[in-house]
């Protein structure tokens, strides 16, 4: 109903009705997807929506238009990825790690949002678009443009890598007696 | 079991991926930026227009981009004509600056004036420090060459790099990689997008 009276009109009224129906999902997908870098998030949505009012015309409901969406920016996100790959900060030191800016939420989903954004890009993808969006690993296959076995073995990789993270983060701090029987052991491994 | 049977989610996992928000309320700018993204490209139209406007034909985007290689032009051309005390020490590096689509976008609704200056200041900066040694702006066409199957080929097309087009270029004298970095980080060029690459210059 949205998009066919945008694509009647093709007026900003109706655009801003069909955008404010899309874009928090959208949003909260490429905030994951950037490892929670929100103003790569606002240009992969910006870019995103550019590119789907470009080819609306020919959008011929093979699928959701939410799921159509989706597979735009995640394209967006991965042509972002293969242009800045192999930068690094020019000077690190001021460069704040963007893995610490996951929006804070609560409890576990702090410690679940920040071990997500902390995987590598490629595994963090597959296991937003089939843990949390839901897609087949055919539908992510066709998207990432990979074969369905390196889907699955990529979500494998994925989720193991995940559950390190979790279980890193979980670790207790060492009690006093542990710190000191630790130091003093390592001070008799140590040559004269 | 095959290895992706042992990385299957317990319920405990899936509860908690399940349980994480689907949506995140965007920032309002986003919505202002995103509509006037559109409207500058003739994809939505405004409302209270009178009538329909046309879609950016590729000529018009081409003028865009136009207008904007016109600012770097005329900001090289003028600061490079200005008569300068010729550098002195240090080695000497190559800026290239490359424009893609996303920075013709990103300068396509800025005023021209703004960026003259802003580009204008940063030139003048590599003249006062007598680090300017040379500034070229290159026209869009080219031409590209290639041996193929013992037959040199020919192509206009001389975009197809990862960053786009080369715009225009400086030649500047540094201390090391380093200083040159540090030089070329405070160009404009960067905010708005493009890419700079630097490569030394080997002395002969």
């Amino acid at each position: 109903m949205l998009v066919a009276a945008f694509r009647r009109t093709r007026d900003e009224r109706a655009f801003r009705a069909l955008y404010r129906r899309h874009t928090p999902s959208l949003y909260a997908m490429a905030v994951r997807l950037t490892g929670g870098h929100e103003p790569d998030a606002e240009d992969i949505v910006q870019d995103t929506w550019i590119r789907a009012v470009d080819a609306l015309d020919r959008f011929g409901w093979r699928s959701s238009l939410r799921t159509w969406l989706i597979g735009i920016a995640v394209n967006c996100h991965r042509e972002r990825c293969r242009r800045d790959a192999g930068l690094v900060p020019f000077d690190a030191r001021d460069v704040p790690d963007r893995r610490s800016d996951s929006p804070a939420r609560a409890g576990t989903r702090i410690d679940l949002e920040r071990a997500i954004a902390a995987l590598a890009d490629g595994y963090r993808e597959v296991l937003v678009l089939f843990d949390i969006e839901g897609y087949t690993h055919r539908e992510i296959a066709t998207l990432l443009r990979i074969q369905e076995g390196t889907c699955k073995s990529q979500l494998s990789r994925a989720r193991r890598a995940l559950r390190q993270a979790l279980a890193d983060s979980a670790l207790p701090e060492p009690r006093p007696e542990e710190r000191q029987r630790e130091s003093t052991r390592h001070r008799r491994t140590q040559p004269d | 079991m095959s290895q992706h049977d042992t990385d299957e989610l317990s319920q405990t996992e899936r509860r908690a991926l399940a349980a994480l928000p689907r949506q995140l309320a965007p920032p309002s700018t986003l919505e202002e930026r995103t509509v006037r993204a559109l409207i500058e490209r003739g994809l939505v139209r405004a409302s209270g227009a009178q009538s329909p406007r046309a879609r950016l034909s590729l000529m018009a985007l081409g003028g865009l981009t136009a207008a904007a290689a016109l600012v770097i032009g005329m900001t090289i051309g003028w600061w490079f004509t200005r008569p300068t005390t010729p550098p002195t020490s240090g080695e000497q590096f190559m800026l290239l600056l490359y424009e893609d689509e996303a920075f013709q976008h990103s300068v396509a609704g800025r005023p021209q004036q703004h960026l003259v200056r802003e580009y204008g200041e940063w030139a003048g900066a590599l003249r006062d420090q007598e680090r300017l040694l040379a500034a070229e702006k290159l026209a869009v066409d080219g031409r590209l060459l290639a041996r193929v199957r013992d037959e040199v080929q020919v192509s206009v097309d001389v975009s197809a790099t990862p960053h786009g087009i080369v715009a225009g270029f400086f030649i500047i004298t540094a201390r090391d990689y380093d200083e040159a970095v540090a030089v070329a980080s405070r160009s404009p060029h960067l905010r708005y997008g493009g890419r700079i690459a630097i490569r030394r210059i080997e002395p002969t």
